[in-house]
């Protein structure tokens, strides 16, 4: 469903410098899987996502999601694809039906279509109560079921979420991860970033590490423990990005 | 691109927005209240406030030293006004102490009365003193006068009298006044003055409240990556949001005029006016109507790059404040008298629309004027969408967070001088002082004032800037030697490029006419108070060619050299045209300062712009010294106007000496520095 080949981005800083935030990455998700993209803050795990999701071009590299090309059918690729970050705004003198059709329509969906979809939403999400209220007037957790029933409303096989639990509370967090197994369940294609260890371990199938926008480990957790021998999350983690740090120390004296 | 997803977009747009109250208040509830209020509220205070000054009591004071019949008959005349107060003084040497008065306000008027033998008549004299900044000082004026007259006329029929003659005599001429301006003319020279200013106005700050949000209101609820994750192109999301920007403008511009119409009548009708025989020219409407749109796109698109700019709506405000004044500048010079459409206006923006106006409010429709106006607003529109299409499409704009590009932030990279943002400071600070120091220098003194422009606020910056980075100025300035026959060639080129240079003034007096003060202005700097002429070419040559050089060629170009040689030599004219500060003499000093950023790069010698500078300045004023005794140039001058086949020849002469600098100025394949290295 989603391969990344050797994907690279390189953000043009101040005279002449870049810097790369994407940094050579390969890594595959298939459909039904959830795949985690774990790093620290400023790993490139949005600058990913965001290519992904056709918003920003890449420098180099390829990608491609249900078999279309990042760059040749962009549009194609949207089409099939919802998005869900954590810091994702909705406009809020719409009320939750009007922004969920608006959305629809923007994806070249009939009204009836649109229609079918909002009943099945709204019964997934629990939304009866304030499906015709203004989203000013929701509560955070209601904001994000609409969240949600905006990013699946065209039904897409590929999900991506960017850091889409950060800064919530428990309980809607919790909105977001059944839904994702939800998605699991049907079928789709899951990505999820996160730098939240526990998290990721909760919900990945696989899990592709990134540090400083290089692939650092891509596997299962299972995998991760044998091949560190450690048991901690935290600590796997560490091992990892010590190893990566080591490798780079080599490359800088072999240069000199 | 789908145009019904353009209309959904529209019409998502079009809901969220009025659903604000915010826009409903200022695009129609304000309109719909203020106007009426405004007016009742102006009629009622301007017309209470007029009987309230004509009825006040007025003081008059009057000096009296003639004493005779006619100068009692006068005074009682005064006396006579209700709303006068009059004293009557006899001390002389209390007159002064009475203008000091009448300049308080605390009396309204002083009169002096004296006489003078005229003839074997009597002339009474008043000297009348008032203060014409108040109100009422004018009025106390306006009715002395009318009490004088009537006294004169008075004496006059009592003097013919005495002599058996009928006052009948006087009646020679009568002049019966009769005004046959339609009343349409008057209505529209009254509206022509400034409903452009209402229109352009309106349309800019009722754009900039919703295009703020639009975009940059976007980026801070965090919705802006929802929509561009959708399956909508770009272009339709610009294309949706660019129409919901007319509609609100057009819609808030509407209820404006709509609201000032019907409150405008309302007021007539009170002031008891006979307006039934205006009517409102519909067509002049309808052909503003269309004229308007180009301009309204024009700024949508522009407010759209702002907003899809910025980073966030406050951001974005600020940068539509510099809209807004330009505007205001730009469409108030219908109110000017004396300005009117021509087909070199009709290029600028806003002025053109704002002069078509005030020409088809009073009915004179020139076609051509019309249309130049539209078509040279479509192609600025045109090209303004296209930016705001580019920029909506640049994820470095669309996701600008970091704050390297924010205005805010500049300044910050102080280590390099020769950034392109440090350059434009230095470039605006300079243009600054010069505007505030150097104008009011050389108003109070021409000959000081320009070498003390030259010397503190233009080279002494650039010294500073070097001295204080401890920059090499040698090398950043390209202080060096070079080839010889540069020198030969740069001094060839002196005569065609003092061609091209006047042929493009000439161009531009023929779309804009200089005014004949501007023309005294330029002759008194050129002899400068007919100094020796050494000094004259020290001043006006030799000094600007080496601090001006400094800073253009030894400085502000090096900002831009790094986007490309040819960027940096026509981005540096063009500000060495701005720096003169002279609109007349932008296009002039724009190509001479390209013109000397090419001989820089290629010549890599300061010193031979600094000659170039030097023989172009001191041609100018070798010709206005002497031009008129030089036989073929005489004529030239005196027709102000020069041949045709001379600027080709010029043309061709710059085309031959620059390709030959470029020529003898080519790096040699093997530069010595390497093979020898």
């Amino acid at each position: 469903m989603i391969t990344v080949d050797g994907l690279t981005k390189e953000f043009p800083q101040k005279e002449g410098e870049n810097l790369k935030a994407v940094d050579n990455l390969s890594f595959s998700a298939n459909a039904g899987e959830i795949v985690v993209l774990l790093g620290v803050n400023g790993a490139g795990k949005t600058t990913t996502m965001r290519m992904l999701s056709t918003v920003l071009q890449p420098t180099s590299g390829k990608a491609s999601v249900c078999g279309y090309d990042l760059l040749e059918s962009p549009q194609e690729i949207r089409r099939r694809l919802g998005f869900l970050s954590g810091d994702t705004g909705l406009y809020r003198r719409l009320t939750a039906r009007e922004l969920i059709t608006y959305f629809g329509k923007l994806y070249d969906m009939n009204k009836s279509r649109i229609k079918e979809r909002i009943e099945l939403l709204n019964s997934m999400l629990d939304m009866h109560d304030f499906l015709d209220k203004k989203i000013d007037s929701l509560s955070t957790g209601m904001r994000q079921k609409v969240s949600i029933a905006r990013s699946i409303v065209h039904d897409p096989p590929v999900m991506i979420f960017d850091e889409a639990t950060a800064g919530l509370d428990i309980l809607t967090a919790k909105n977001i991860i059944r839904f994702i197994h939800t998605c699991k369940i049907e079928g789709k294609c899951v990505l999820f970033s996160t730098h939240i260890m526990r998290e990721a371990e909760r919900i990945a199938d696989r899990i592709v590490m990134i540090h400083q926008g290089r692939l650092l480990k891509q596997g299962t957790w299972e995998e991760m423990k044998i091949d560190t021998g450690k048991a901690d999350l935290d600590d796997i983690f560490i091992d990892y990005v010590s190893r990566c740090d080591d490798i780079k120390v080599i490359e800088e004296n072999e240069l000199d | 691109m789908n145009w019904t997803k353009i209309l959904v977009i529209f019409r998502k747009e079009m809901l969220d927005l009025f659903r604000d109250r915010r826009t409903i208040i200022t695009a129609i509830i304000l309109p719909i209240v203020l106007y009426p209020f405004i007016s009742i509220f102006v009629a009622t205070i301007a017309s209470r406030q007029e009987t309230k000054i004509q009825e006040a009591e007025k003081i008059v004071y009057v000096y009296d030293q003639v004493n005779s019949n006619d100068s009692n008959k006068l005074i009682r005349g005064l006396e006579d006004e209700d709303s006068f107060s009059v004293q009557i003084t006899y001390k002389q040497s209390w007159n002064n102490q009475f203008k000091e008065l009448v300049e308080n306000n605390d009396i309204q008027a002083f009169l002096s009365l004296r006489d003078t033998l005229n003839g074997e008549y009597e002339r009474l004299i008043i000297d009348a003193y008032f203060n014409n900044t108040d109100e009422k000082s004018q009025k106390a004026y306006s009715k002395i006068k009318d009490i004088a007259n009537y006294t004169k006329w008075d004496i006059v029929s009592r003097r013919l009298s005495d002599l058996d003659i009928s006052d009948e005599i006087l009646e020679a001429i009568q002049v019966e006044p009769v005004n046959i301006a339609p009343p349409q003319k008057i209505l529209g020279a009254l509206l022509g003055k400034f409903l452009a200013y209402m229109l352009i106005i309106l349309t800019i700050s009722s754009g900039a409240v919703v295009a703020s949000d639009l975009v940059a209101g976007e980026k801070d609820r965090g919705t802006l990556e929802t929509i561009l994750v959708s399956a909508a192109s770009r272009l339709e999301l610009v294309a949706g949001k660019f129409l919901t920007i007319i509609t609100f403008s057009f819609i808030t511009v509407f209820m404006n005029l709509l609201s000032m119409y019907i409150s405008t009548r309302h007021i007539l009708g009170m002031a008891q006016m006979d307006m039934s025989q205006v009517q409102l020219p519909i067509v002049s409407f309808l052909l503003i109507f269309l004229a308007m749109i180009p301009l309204a796109v024009l700024f949508a698109a522009i407010q759209l790059s702002l907003s899809t700019w910025s980073r966030n709506v406050k951001e974005c405000s600020s940068y539509q404040t510099p809209l807004l004044l330009i505007g205001m500048m730009f469409s108030m010079i219908s109110a000017f008298p004396g300005f009117e459409l021509n087909y070199g206006y009709a290029l600028i923006p806003i002025i053109n629309f704002s002069l078509l106006l005030k020409e088809l409010l009073l009915g004179d429709l020139n076609l051509g004027h019309y249309l130049t106006v539209i078509i040279s607003t479509l192609v600025l529109a045109g090209a303004s969408v296209m930016i705001s299409i580019n920029l909506f499409k640049k994820e470095n704009v669309l996701f600008r967070t970091t704050e390297e590009k924010s205005l805010k932030f500049w300044g910050k990279q102080k280590g390099d001088i020769f950034s392109t943002q440090f350059v434009i400071g230095v470039f605006l600070l300079v243009l600054m002082l010069f505007y505030y120091l150097g104008t009011p220098w050389q108003t109070k003194d021409l000959y000081s004032g320009l070498i003390k422009t030259e010397v503190l606020l233009v080279l002494l910056p650039v010294l500073l800037i070097y001295k204080l980075s401890r920059t090499n100025i040698k090398k950043a300035a390209r202080l060096q030697g070079t080839n010889p026959l540069n020198f030969v060639l740069t001094a060839a080129a002196v005569i065609p490029g003092f061609i091209i240079s006047a042929y493009s003034m000439q161009i531009v007096n023929l779309l804009y006419p200089l005014p004949e003060s501007y023309l005294e202005s330029m002759q008194k700097i050129m002899q400068l108070h007919e100094l020796p002429i050494w000094q004259t070419l020290f001043i006006i040559a030799l000094l600007p060619a080496i601090c001006e050089e400094m800073l253009f060629r030894g400085y502000v170009i090096r900002g831009f050299e790094k986007s490309g040689i040819w960027k940096a030599i026509i981005i540096s004219g063009v500000l060495f045209g701005i720096f003169h500060l002279d609109f007349f003499r932008l296009l002039p000093a724009a190509l001479m300062g390209i013109w000397l950023g090419y001989l820089l790069i290629k010549t890599k010698s300061i010193f031979i712009t600094m000659l170039a500078h030097a023989l172009h300045n001191s041609s100018t004023v070798v010709l206005s010294k002497w031009g008129d005794q030089i036989p073929f140039l005489a004529n030239i001058m005196k027709n102000d106007d020069i041949p045709f086949n001379l600027l080709i020849i010029s043309i061709a002469a710059i085309i031959i000496i620059s390709w030959l600098i470029n020529k003898i100025n080519q790096p040699k394949e093997f530069p010595n520095e390497l093979s020898t290295g």
